[in-house]
């Protein structure tokens, strides 16, 4: 028999965190970024990148993206998908311009009227997933082609025209901030009380998490999933609403790709693509980086021939580095 | 509890009403008339009076149409209304805003096919020429992407501005540039007159779908079967003239527009949407197309069934030529020139050298049938490039489009 010694007991050492996980996690890791190219045109065009008319276009570019990639985030987080979101912008962006046709009398009714009509889209996108049981991918992929070929219907050139009270409204800013980027920061403010302060909110990331589980726990996902697609569609048609107002004419095209952009902002911003795991500050990273990496391809002057390779790069990095981080 | 009910359903027919009020004073302080609704036909014969220049200004205008009816042989080719008038030179005369040599604003398509990557070369080739800077922005065909780009140059403060739009939506955002005291030249396209720009420098939309369209009205002697082939649904470039030809084929009873489709200007598609003409119309007798790209298809389709391909018109690409050379197919081409973009330089530094300029400088290009065809074939370039081509052959061998 041989004697043992017991082995010295180790006392346990807490692990170390892993900050860039942390950060991904939390959705702060593309701001790393952001802010990186921020240092980057600062130092290499600062005086032009600074100026108010360019800070005014940095975020009046964001905005349409912004909101409909609002909509993307809530969907993806409860595990669908919306394609339709670039679509729902061309409807309501040539309906609002075709139906005010510069009546000042029928702004307040249409702008009304393109909110109810972005709500039942989304709704009739909610009712086919969760009642009919089919997959969002296919279902938003439908809508899609609908609504766009019912646009073109409507109008196969441009149409309409907004009234000057929305123009004035599109055009307008305090100082650098445009009036419509303040449209964007209520979005957000209330998308993230909606997802984080209420019951709601909580459900959307346990039906994201795991759906079954969710059911089982006695959630309502039918109600939840149709409030997502709701969400989608009614910003979908603020984002809509905006661009009319900033095109003044009602163009049949003018969503068109929105919704690659918007799954691509989710996507950067370390949100997951299966559901139950992002935030808003992420995906709003993600519509920054995208705004930035536009204007600072313009504000360098790169060649023509590279703007789109130097885009690709840019989003597969962050991708790289921080989505595959947070596993 | 019933009292909490009974704040709740209070608080609740309060909010209503107030939305409700909210709703109505919203309404009830809106004019009923329509915005500009007086300035849109008033508007018209103020410009008229106001009008510089207008008889040269319409010769010029009217010379377009006249050249094109001549190389169709058309004995009827009437121009639409347009009104064409001289630019106030004093308006827009200005020194450079930085520095020695003036800045130009280009907000252009971007290089997505061989027209896009000749109109910017050509742009740039000649503002090296005249000593001048550009502030380049490229849309990638995207007009909300435009919509940003236009934007992003005014805020660089340009001394003017030359703008390929990708769609109407891009109006109000020319609109603010001009507001912003950029004269703005729209360059390959129009803009409502809304987007105020201080000229327009393009091939007209009018000109080519009326002029094929009547072409083969006389190609048919007034009678037959035709179809349409546009390029892509939605899209001005391609609906306008579309609706041009639409309108000119109705001036003919007898003839019967039997289908519409679309190639998105890829001759593989239109080649697809060709081979189902063929199953679907045997007797079609002519067939409109407002590209060349589209008009290759539809020649690969029919030679590759062993039909006779009918009357076809497009735009005068090389690849064209080439597949249809040495045939006997009988066709009227015409180009809308990418390197027109030079003219739309020129247009802007006149206006800031104060010399006159035309609010509207509708471009002549060469126009031609299969009977001239042979004579402006080029074995020597890319199957792409839109013949005859002005661009400096220097720079085309520099693109790699012809061979030195």
């Amino acid at each position: 028999m041989t004697a043992t010694t017991p082995a010295p007991a180790v006392a346990p050492t807490r692990p170390r965190p892993n900050w860039v996980a942390v950060a991904v996690r939390r959705g702060a890791a593309v701001w790393v970024i952001v802010a990186a190219l921020v240092l980057v045109l600062s130092v290499l065009r600062g005086g032009s990148f600074w100026s108010t008319g360019n800070l005014a276009a940095l975020l009046t570019s964001a905005v349409v993206l912004g909101l409909v990639s609002l909509g993307q985030h809530t969907v993806i987080l409860s595990g669908g998908i919306d394609l339709s979101v670039g679509a729902m912008v061309t409807i309501t962006t040539l309906l609002t311009a075709v139906l005010i046709d510069g009546y000042p009398i029928r702004t307040a009714p249409v702008l009304i009227g393109m909110l109810v009509l972005g709500a039942l889209i989304g709704a009739l996108n909610g009712v086919l997933i969760t009642l009919l049981g089919m997959p969002p991918f296919i279902v938003t992929l439908g809508m899609l082609y609908l609504v766009n070929g019912a646009a073109l219907w409507i109008s196969s050139t441009p149409a309409g025209r907004v009234t000057s009270i929305l123009s004035e409204f599109a055009f307008g800013r305090i100082g650098p901030i445009p009036y419509t980027f303040l449209v964007l920061v209520l979005a957000v403010v209330a998308m993230w009380f909606l997802l984080n302060r209420t019951v709601w909110g909580k459900q959307v990331f346990a039906v994201g998490g795991d759906l079954h589980s969710a059911r089982a726990a006695g959630i309502d996902t039918t109600r939840v999933l149709l409030g997502v697609y709701i969400a989608s569609g009614l910003l979908a048609a603020i984002a809509g609403i905006l661009l009319a107002s900033r095109s003044s004419v009602g163009s049949p095209t003018a969503g068109a790709g929105l919704e690659l952009s918007a799954i691509t902002v989710v996507v950067i911003g370390g949100t997951s693509l299966l559901g139950g795991r992002g935030t808003l500050l992420g995906t709003m990273g993600g519509v920054a980086l995208l705004s930035l990496i536009t204007n600072s391809i313009t504000l360098l002057q790169f060649p023509s021939t590279i703007t789109d390779l130097i885009r690709g790069i840019i989003i597969i990095a962050a991708v790289a580095i921080f989505v595959a981080k947070r596993r | 509890m019933t009292n909490t009910a009974f704040r709740r359903a209070r608080s609740r027919r309060i909010l209503a009403a107030a939305v409700g009020f909210a709703t109505l004073v919203a309404v009830a302080g809106c004019s009923a008339e329509q915005e500009g609704a007086g300035s849109g036909g008033g508007g018209g014969t103020g410009a008229a009076e106001d009008c510089i220049n207008a008889e040269e200004a319409q010769a010029t205008y009217e010379e377009s149409w006249s050249s094109v009816a001549e190389a169709f042989g058309l004995s009827e080719l009437t121009p639409v209304e347009e009104e064409v008038c001289e630019v106030d030179p004093e308006t827009w005369a200005a020194e450079p805003k930085q520095g020695d040599a003036y800045r130009i604003a280009f907000a252009a398509q971007g290089p997505t096919n061989s027209w896009g990557v000749l109109s910017e070369e050509a742009f740039n080739y000649h503002a090296e020429e005249l000593g001048v800077d550009v502030l380049y922005a490229a849309a990638n065909g995207d007009a909300t992407q435009q919509v940003d780009n236009i934007q992003q140059l005014a805020s660089q403060d340009p001394d003017a501005m030359v703008v390929v739009p990708m769609g109407e939506g891009i109006a109000g955002q020319v609109q603010a540039a001009v507001s912003q005291g950029i004269p703005v030249v729209l360059c390959s396209g129009i803009l409502p007159e809304s987007s105020q720009a201080v000229s327009t420098v393009t091939r007209q939309y009018d000109l080519l779908g009326t002029a094929y369209a009547e072409w083969i009205a006389q190609e048919l002697g007034g009678e037959g079967q035709v179809a349409i082939l546009s390029g892509l649904a939605g899209v001005p470039t391609a609906e306008y003239q579309k609706a041009a030809a639409e309108a000119t084929f109705e001036k003919y009873p007898d003839i019967e527009v039997v289908t519409t489709q679309y190639t998105e200007w890829s001759p593989t598609v239109a080649k697809t949407v060709a081979q189902n003409l063929i199953a679907s119309y045997p007797d079609l007798d002519a067939i409109w197309s407002d590209s060349g790209y589209g008009a290759i298809g539809v020649v690969q389709a029919y030679q590759e069934a062993g039909l006779p391909v009918p009357p076809i018109t497009g735009d005068a690409v090389n690849d064209f030529l080439l597949a249809t050379q040495g045939t006997d197919v009988r066709y009227a081409l015409s180009t809308f020139p990418p390197e027109m973009s030079s003219t739309c330089l020129d247009t802007a530094m006149d206006l800031l050298n104060g010399e006159p300029v035309l609010n509207k400088v509708y471009i002549d290009s060469p126009s031609f049938t299969n009977e001239e065809g042979e004579q402006y074939v080029r074995e020597d370039c890319d199957g792409g490039l839109l013949v005859p081509t002005s661009a400096p052959e220097d720079l085309l061998v520099e693109l790699g489009m012809c061979q030195a």
